[in-house]
């Protein structure tokens, strides 16, 4: 191990990644299909036939619940996710650099995620996070980070819903004269808000680009148990 | 230890380095006070340490002078890892980002400032492995006991051991500081690993001018 880490550790950079971009279709799609599997295996929490178990958002009961984090801070879920990202980003990257900037809570492991992934192929990609309220002392911040003035903003989260917590950021920072080159989250998860999400930059609309839909996922006991002919697993804490 | 002695000091000092530059707040002559947590009182330095953390060479570096400690032990007897939010997740990422560097796999988990208000009502995000002692991981330790009262939730609602250890990039420790306010004088039962203290730092403006023979002046936009 020793003289392996040593290896590993030669020279200040640390370009270690052993994954080549672009990926090839088939690796692509294999990798998609993991994380995909991964998400509908392991991170909805389905209540079982009968009453519902879980609080919703807003108010009342839910019958299932997303909880990326269950992906996000795991190892190999988000190699795969960056290794997506950069595949279809690093050419833009090259052509013009950005930073990314990670929604508090959700698109903060992500965003550092992202950044790491980009660091190990010998990318340098500035990152920061928006917070979900501003800071009630010091500088009253919203921005964690060092943010650079002139360079446009990838906005990332691990979820967009109906795109209200994502356009509001993304208005925040235009506020703060940031120009946005995109918006992107690995799932739309909500199967009530149908994609395309909208998203204004500016006068410019476009829309928050997202690895899965939220067709991809099987929401309900009822829906997974029909397809996978067993129950789900949820894996995360439930504390 | 992984890291030769000085592949390690240079890491170190160029962490230090950035920090004393880049990630510490002081108030002068051009630099407002700082609002309080108390809104009756002001902060002459505070330290804006994500400003180091999602810069991906000190994430970088962050994660390997980690592993150069803990990481025979983790070989030895494997833990995973809590992270306090919001400062601690980047931590987590930095040292999982180094973990796949060097072939090393360990669970991530974060631990929230308050429960989720929705869903299971959750204090903890990720997922976490039963038995497995849990090592707090967060960027400073200092007088606010987030560290301790995640840890305490970490042992009552996990049910999980905690590492005989608690790292932190910071130690907030010093003459400047009172000493009931401080992590490693009163009520952490565990060893706290800390990578600097303030004493490694300019402790005001004046200092920071003396040390690096200009005025402090960030880089970016402070929004």
């Amino acid at each position: 191990m020793e003289a392996r880490a040593q290896a590993k550790l030669d020279g200040d950079r640390g370009v270690v990644s052993r994954e080549t971009l672009p990926l090839h279709p088939a690796k692509r799609a294999t990798l998609l299909e993991e994380c995909r599997g991964y998400l509908d295996h392991h991170c909805i929490f389905r209540s079982p036939p009968g009453p519902a178990l879980l609080t919703a958002y807003a108010g009342g009961r839910a019958r299932w619940q997303l909880y990326m984090p269950v992906a996000t801070l795991d190892q190999e879920f988000m190699r795969r996710i960056a290794l997506l990202f950069w595949d279809k980003h690093l050419p833009e990257f090259r052509r013009q650099p950005f930073q990314l900037c990670g929604i508090e809570s959700g698109g903060v492991p992500l965003a550092c995620a992202l950044q790491a992934a980009a660091f190990a192929m010998g990318v340098t990609v500035n990152a920061f996070e928006v917070k979900k309220a501003a800071k009630t002392y010091g500088l009253l911040n919203w921005l964690e980070g060092i943010v650079h003035k002139d360079v446009p903003v990838v906005l990332v989260d691990d979820v967009v819903g109906a795109g209200l917590t994502i356009r509001t950021h993304a208005k925040r920072l235009s506020g703060f004269g940031l120009e946005l080159a995109a918006a992107w989250a690995i799932v739309a998860g909500n199967p009530a808000f149908p994609p395309p999400r909208k998203i204004k930059f500016g006068q410019r609309e476009s829309v928050v680009q997202t690895l899965l839909g939220p067709h991809d996922l099987n929401w309900t006991h009822e829906q997974y148990v029909a397809k996978y002919g067993r129950p789900p697993q949820f894996i995360g804490v439930t504390r | 230890m992984i890291l030769p002695y000085d592949k390690r000091q240079k890491l170190w000092e160029w962490c230090r380095n950035y920090i004393d530059r880049e990630a510490i707040y002081r108030v002068d002559d051009t630099h407002p006070q700082l609002v309080g947590k108390n809104p009756k009182g002001n902060y002459t330095f505070q330290f804006y340490l994500r400003r180091a953390t999602f810069n991906p060479y000190f994430a970088r570096a962050i994660g390997l002078l980690f592993w150069d400690h803990f990481h025979e032990q983790h070989a030895k007897h494997p833990f995973q890892i809590c992270t306090p939010e919001p400062s601690g997740p980047p931590i987590g990422a930095a040292i999982q980002a180094a973990a796949n560097v060097l072939g090393i796999k360990v669970n991530v988990f974060s631990a929230r400032r308050e429960p989720k208000s929705f869903g299971l009502d959750n204090w903890f995000n990720g997922k976490v492995l039963p038995d497995v002692p849990v090592l707090m991981v967060e960027d400073i330790a200092a007088s606010a006991p987030f560290l301790l009262r995640a840890s305490i939730r970490v042992r009552q609602k996990l049910k999980l051991p905690l590492h005989a250890n608690y790292f932190t990039i910071v130690n907030k420790v010093g003459p400047y500081f009172r000493k009931e306010n401080q992590h490693t004088e009163n009520y952490l039962d565990g060893e706290l690993v800390a990578l600097f203290t303030f004493l490694n730092f300019a402790k005001n403006a004046e200092d920071f001018a003396w040390k690096h023979g200009r005025k402090q002046n960030w880089t970016g936009i402070v929004a």
